[in-house]
């Protein structure tokens, strides 16, 4: 089984970014994200319910003068979006989220494919910053830069991790 | 019938123990009475997001662990995010304070009951999700000790406050409130402030 760059090149950035609050909810994409991310103490896991209590976590602990990534997947989108808008948007409080795309690319389940074909124009509608990482090599500069984008301008910014990244090997 | 407590009285008890402590309020009442018994800096008022002020008090407890964090939220609000009261009893932050003025009813909307009018008992939710230190109180001076205790000895604590509910002609301090929702910097700068104060 070859081992996959992303996950440990993904936490670099976020650490790099001064990220230390990780609220998640779990996904089979990010299980090795979050199994390296418990092995690393600048960061604190926290399971969640529901992805709309993560948005609140991350915006409080921005108020608390940290910085929050928020780990979910394409449906826990679909969970947050009232929250993202009056929350973060209205309070101009900056949310980093990391996203696992469902629906798309090799989809096996069907349940996840309207709300998954819909994100990107969702996202866009709602005014939410997004982008999208399909290669490994893409994963140190485009973290640092949402996470800039994100918490100098205070703007909630979408990490999207494509279908495509999983599928590739180191 | 149960005594019952005036929830603008019982925030202006709290506002004159305060300290250094962080409060996060949610949107309506008790952002209202909270800002009517007097605004501080420390203070951070939501204005939407119905439900997440227990949550977003948890993340500022996690990252700033030296600051005292109360959230005060009711309990329509509470009913949206019975998750929270989960993921506080996980996480166990010792800072936290969650107050929850339980009036049985939306009460801005019209006073439509809410499950706490028939049958769910908050209180026993929260200390089901691991949170020991909970208590209910339905007098003024049973909720100034219940404070007392619960801003000196390790929580995470719950303080469900049987609340009486909000005479139609209370002021809402719409206008000034407004300023005060995106003028978070001044909260950020009360939390890093109480980090520092700590070290």
């Amino acid at each position: 089984m070859s081992e996959q760059v992303w996950p440990q090149r993904l936490l670099d950035a976020l650490a790099d970014a001064g990220v230390g609050l990780l609220p998640y909810v779990p996904d089979g994409v990010l299980a090795p994200v979050l199994e390296l991310a418990a092995a690393r103490p600048q960061f604190t896991l926290v399971p969640l319910t529901r992805e709309e209590e993560g948005v609140g976590i991350a915006c409080g602990a921005f108020l608390g003068g940290g910085r929050a990534a928020l780990l979910l997947q394409t449906s826990g989108m679909g969970n947050s979006l009232n929250a993202i808008g009056s929350l973060a948007m209205a309070q101009r409080i900056p949310l980093l989220m990391v996203v696992t795309e469902r629906g798309g690319l090799g989809e096996t389940v069907s349940t996840q494919i309207p709300f998954g074909a819909a994100l990107r124009r969702v996202l866009d509608a709602v005014g939410i910053c997004w982008h999208e990482i399909t290669e490994p090599r893409q994963v140190a500069g485009v973290v640092a830069g949402a996470a800039q984008q994100c918490f100098v301008s205070r703007v909630p910014v979408v990490l999207l991790l494509s279908a495509r990244l999983s599928l590739e090997s180191a | 019938m149960a005594a019952t407590v005036d929830r603008a009285a019982a925030l202006q008890r709290l506002r004159a123990r305060l300290r250094d402590e962080l409060v996060v309020a949610a949107l309506g009442n008790p952002a209202y009475d909270l800002f009517n018994a007097g605004d501080r800096p420390q203070h951070f008022y939501m204005w939407g997001a119905m439900g997440l002020a227990p949550s977003v008090a948890l993340g500022v407890a996690l990252t700033a662990p030296e600051a005292t964090v109360i959230a005060l939220e009711g309990d329509g609000g509470l009913l949206m995010n019975l998750g929270s009261l989960a993921t506080i009893g996980a996480t166990a932050p010792a800072n936290l304070v969650l107050v929850v003025f339980d009036n049985a009813a939306w009460d801005l909307t019209g006073g439509q009951p809410t499950a706490t009018a028939s049958s769910t008992d908050l209180a026993a939710v929260a200390h089901g999700c691991g949170i020991a230190q909970t208590r209910r109180v339905a007098t003024l001076d049973d909720f100034d000790a219940a404070m007392a205790e619960a801003l000196s000895a390790p929580g995470p604590w719950c303080v469900v406050v049987d609340t009486a509910p909000t005479q139609r002609d209370r002021v809402k301090p719409l206008v000034a409130l407004r300023r005060r929702f995106v003028a978070v910097d001044d909260f950020i700068d009360a939390a890093v402030a109480s980090a520092e104060s700590a070290t």
